[in-house]
């Protein structure tokens, strides 16, 4: 019988170790058990138990989980539950569906060559700072047809809001409410120029819904702070992971370079891998029964996805990238009613930075010896930097 | 062999159409459709059964007709 209360404060998340190591670090998670109580929350950490949570969203709601992040409106839709959160999808999912990602690629391919060329020619990059911290946003601002100039002031906000909102917090800090308010200040005002003159963005798609479907002010803001939160970061992170993991092996590397067409499966096993969200927080709203224990109503519940992922239950060889496996079905993007929205852009996102990275740059390596450290504990697992080295491109 | 999802479990993940394009493809809200009466010939077989793997809310469904 595992033991379901961890009572001696041996288990804290902070203290996975997790820096250099995440198969060490889900592990540490993992070996508490496959449902747990400790340290203030509940743990739900095999693949059969996060499933469960994700597909019963009656009885792990979502509208009281986020609270940490500091936002006074209720953040559209990864806040809410049924029967509200359906009628929000119906009108999200087409925006950002594959189909609207498509006519996206052309643009996105040319973003990148412009920020890949500015540092390809150097011979050396911090994959963070040069490249993975500014594309999500550019994607963004892109999909809301905002000015690519506002990007660095976003990230700035973004950023901060992130880094200082734990994952499980009760109550935002004041300055995190602070910085809230500032980026819901510059939101507003986009929002308000959008009403005066639209575009063919998402944003004036959304704005343009009338009748009964019209979305109120509160609403457009609430759901442009959350994908803020939601899409910029986790991408940045991601981009991260990816070219860490090419970087330091040099077969999967060579084998990526060489067929570019494995660029899907690369994203997939290092998403289910490295899921940059790797924790969904829900609160049960009844006394709950999973995998034969039971969670009193009113609880905060950690769904594990980053352990789900390296469930060996449900994955040969769970810790290690196999493009041979990667139709298996992970996590990563969540899963149930609130599957990432926006995980059809993340993909191909992902995708064209893989290929448009080595078009220009198909040889490189750590720059430094030892894996980079990733940020924990973090609300958003990321790289704090990627230092690589490769041969320069001459200057065209 | 006959292949459908279960709308009541599918959540628009997207795995299946781009696994197999020759039995699903994605509709205006980037959820699936099998594409004609779901009927798998032989040589799709193999990526029929990837889907049902493949498929994180175990919502593709396989059956003899």
């Amino acid at each position: 019988m595992t033991v379901t209360t961890v009572e001696d404060g041996s288990f804290r998340l902070q203290d996975a170790p997790m820096t250099r190591d995440r198969t060490a670090g889900w592990a540490y998670v993992r070996g508490y058990g496959e449902v747990f109580e400790a340290d203030g929350a509940w743990y739900l950490t095999s693949a059969d138990v996060v499933q469960y949570a994700q597909q019963h969203p009656e009885l792990f709601s979502s509208a009281r989980a986020f609270d940490s992040l500091g936002s006074p409106l209720p953040l559209i839709p990864i806040a809410m539950d049924p029967p509200d959160h359906v009628g929000y999808r119906r009108v999200l999912d087409p925006m950002l569906a594959p189909r609207v990602v498509n006519a996206m690629e052309e643009e996105l391919r040319r973003q990148l060559g412009v920020l890949i060329d500015a540092f390809a020619t150097r011979g050396s990059c911090d994959v963070v700072a040069d490249f993975a911290r500014l594309y999500p946003t550019q994607v963004f601002l892109t999909l809301f047809g905002l000015p690519l100039e506002d990007r660095d002031r976003f990230i700035e906000w973004a950023e901060f809001i992130i880094e200082h909102a734990g994952v499980a917090a009760a109550e935002p800090s004041e300055e995190v409410a602070t910085v809230a308010g500032e980026l819901f200040g510059y939101l507003q005002a986009c929002v308000e120029a959008k009403r005066r003159s639209p575009g063919p963005d998402m944003l004036s798609r959304i704005l343009a819904i009338t009748g009964e479907g019209a979305w109120s002010n509160e609403e457009i803001l609430g759901l442009c702070f959350l994908l803020t939160l939601a899409g910029l970061d986790t991408v940045t992170a991601e981009i991260g992971f990816v070219l860490f993991h090419l970087a330091k092996d040099a077969d999967l590397r060579h084998r990526g370079v060489a067929d570019p067409g494995l660029g899907a499966a690369l994203v997939e096993e290092i998403v289910r891998l490295e899921p940059p969200a790797p924790i969904q927080p829900r609160v049960t709203t009844t006394d709950v029964e999973v995998g034969g224990v039971r969670i009193p109503a009113g609880k905060l519940v950690n769904v594990v996805v980053a352990t789900a992922n390296r469930d060996p239950a449900r994955f040969a060889s769970p810790d290690v990238i196999d493009l041979d496996a990667s139709d298996r079905g992970h996590f990563g993007f969540g899963g149930g009613i609130h599957r990432c929205l926006g995980s059809h852009l993340a993909r191909r996102e992902l995708r064209l930075a893989i290929e448009e990275f080595h078009k220009r740059i198909p040889d490189y390596e750590l720059a430094e010896h030892g894996d980079p450290e990733v940020v924990w504990p973090s609300g958003t697992l990321h790289l704090r930097e990627l230092p690589l080295v490769f041969t320069a491109t001459s200057a065209t | 062999l006959k292949i459908s999802t279960d709308p009541a479990r599918c959540a628009g993940h997207g795995r299946c159409y781009v696994i197999v394009p020759e039995l699903f493809v994605d509709d205006e809200h980037g959820f699936s459709e099998v594409l004609s009466d779901g009927e798998v010939v032989s040589e799709h077989q193999g990526a029929a059964n990837a889907t049902v793997v493949g498929c994180p809310e175990h919502a593709v469904v396989l059956h003899d007709t």
